[in-house]
């Protein structure tokens, strides 16, 4: 538990460095992209550098990154995103977030009860072991793009799971990717599949 | 506002990081010699998974029972992750490839295991297939537990966990896990766990640093 309030002071201080930190690795990461297209929708929203992961399996599910960026003086929102059906069988918008998963609550029932303030499942039947934090992705129904700022959809982060490839996603393939934003209305992109 | 709940979730990924970064740090003694504070821990008191094992279906035959022990002088990297997982698990297999890449001739004192988490999904030969995606064949073990005791009895040992949304047969299931890597060396002790979101080029520093302390004799 001591490890746990110690933990939450350093969220306190390090929520800046660390977060900056986490962009400017994605940063780098992105600047391997072929695609560098921006399109902007009318309420000042661009969506720029849309890429998907190359697929491990031949067949299975996908996920889809892009960054959003708002240039206009209103709050804009993303509430929908999808591909064409020949693509994948549906888009969903997930974020990846870690449970707080407490090396020293050694009980199931801890590790059962953090799990429900994330609100994540809650039936006493699953099965759940106590040891390092947990990851899995929460789905998500809006993402706000605040006034002036950028939100990037980034491994680790907010993706768009891709469910029911209908065929694996192989390296430069491109798909056309449809934004659907509450004042900006609707953006088309075209994303282009690499390795990470 | 989002974007701010964007940056504190992304901080609290990280959070491990930070809070084991401290506490070994405070701890002294078994980092200390350490020559730049790598990202992840050492678990103490020592986890000792040498004597468990699960069925590598990468093996010949397939499903030969695989002791999890680094071979003399190396280090044995495990994932406990599950294959339908389209965000984390690919990343941090990407990451781990490419510290393989990174450490040159050292790759050869590294394999790399992955241990499915989700038995209804997850077949023996689909986690063959998913691993040679990122490794070449001498390089991994593709592990699965023929049960969720069996399981259990692996992750507990590691301080991983994992867990099942309940669901009806044939639905739809979400799975949450521990994103750590562990770093097993050839007595079957676990050196190091590095936290989710640890890059290629750091994990790849951190296992030279490692082989280096843990067979200080031939380094």
């Amino acid at each position: 538990m001591r490890s746990t309030t110690r933990t939450r002071t350093l969220v306190a201080s390090l929520v800046a460095v660390l977060a900056l930190g986490g962009l400017a690795a994605c940063g780098s990461d992105s600047k391997g992209s072929g695609s560098s297209a921006t399109t902007t929708g009318s309420g000042g929203v661009a969506v720029t550098d849309a890429w998907a992961r190359e697929s491990a399996m031949s067949s299975g599910d996908g996920a889809l990154y892009f960054t959003l960026t708002n240039g206009g003086k209103a709050d804009d929102e993303l509430t929908a995103v999808s591909v064409p059906t020949d693509l994948a069988s549906s888009a969903q918008m997930h974020e990846t977030v870690e449970t707080s998963g407490d090396m020293s609550t050694g009980t199931s029932e801890g590790a059962l009860s953090t799990r429900a303030t994330v609100g994540l499942v809650h039936e006493t039947t699953e099965t759940t072991m106590a040891g390092d934090g947990m990851m899995t992705m929460k789905e998500v129904t809006s993402v706000t793009v605040p006034a002036g700022g950028t939100v990037t959809f980034e491994p680790g982060g907010y993706h768009v799971m891709l469910i029911e490839l209908a065929k694996p996603l192989t390296i430069g393939q491109t798909f056309a990717v449809t934004l659907t934003f509450a004042k900006a209305g609707t953006i088309e992109v075209t994303a282009t599949v690499r390795a990470s | 506002m989002k974007r701010i709940a964007v940056l504190v979730l992304v901080a609290s990924a990280l959070l491990p990081v930070a809070a084991c970064g401290s506490s070994s740090g405070s701890a002294g003694g078994s980092t200390a010699t350490t020559a730049v504070a790598q990202k992840g821990y050492r678990p103490e008191p020592k986890r000792k998974v040498g004597t468990l094992s699960l069925a590598d279906y990468a093996a010949q035959p397939p499903g030969t029972p695989f002791a999890f022990k680094a071979q003399p002088g190396g280090l044995l990297l495990v994932y406990f992750g599950y294959l339908s997982c389209p965000d984390i698990c690919p990343l941090t297999m990407g990451d781990t490839a490419a510290a393989l890449e990174a450490l040159g001739d050292d790759a050869s004192k590294v394999k790399v295991a992955f241990a499915t988490v989700d038995l209804e999904r997850d077949e023996g030969a689909d986690i063959v297939e998913y691993m040679t995606h990122f490794f070449a064949p001498d390089q991994f073990h593709a592990l699965r537990a023929r049960d969720e005791y069996q399981l259990h009895g692996v992750t507990y040992e590691f301080g991983a966990q994992w867990s099942i949304e309940p669901h009806e047969p044939g639905s739809f299931y979400g799975v949450a896990h521990s994103g750590t890597t562990y770093a097993v060396d050839d007595k079957g002790n676990v050196v190091w766990a590095w936290p989710f979101g640890t890059h290629g080029d750091e994990l790849a520093a951190g296992i030279r640093t490692l082989l280096a302390e843990t067979y200080p004799a031939s380094a």
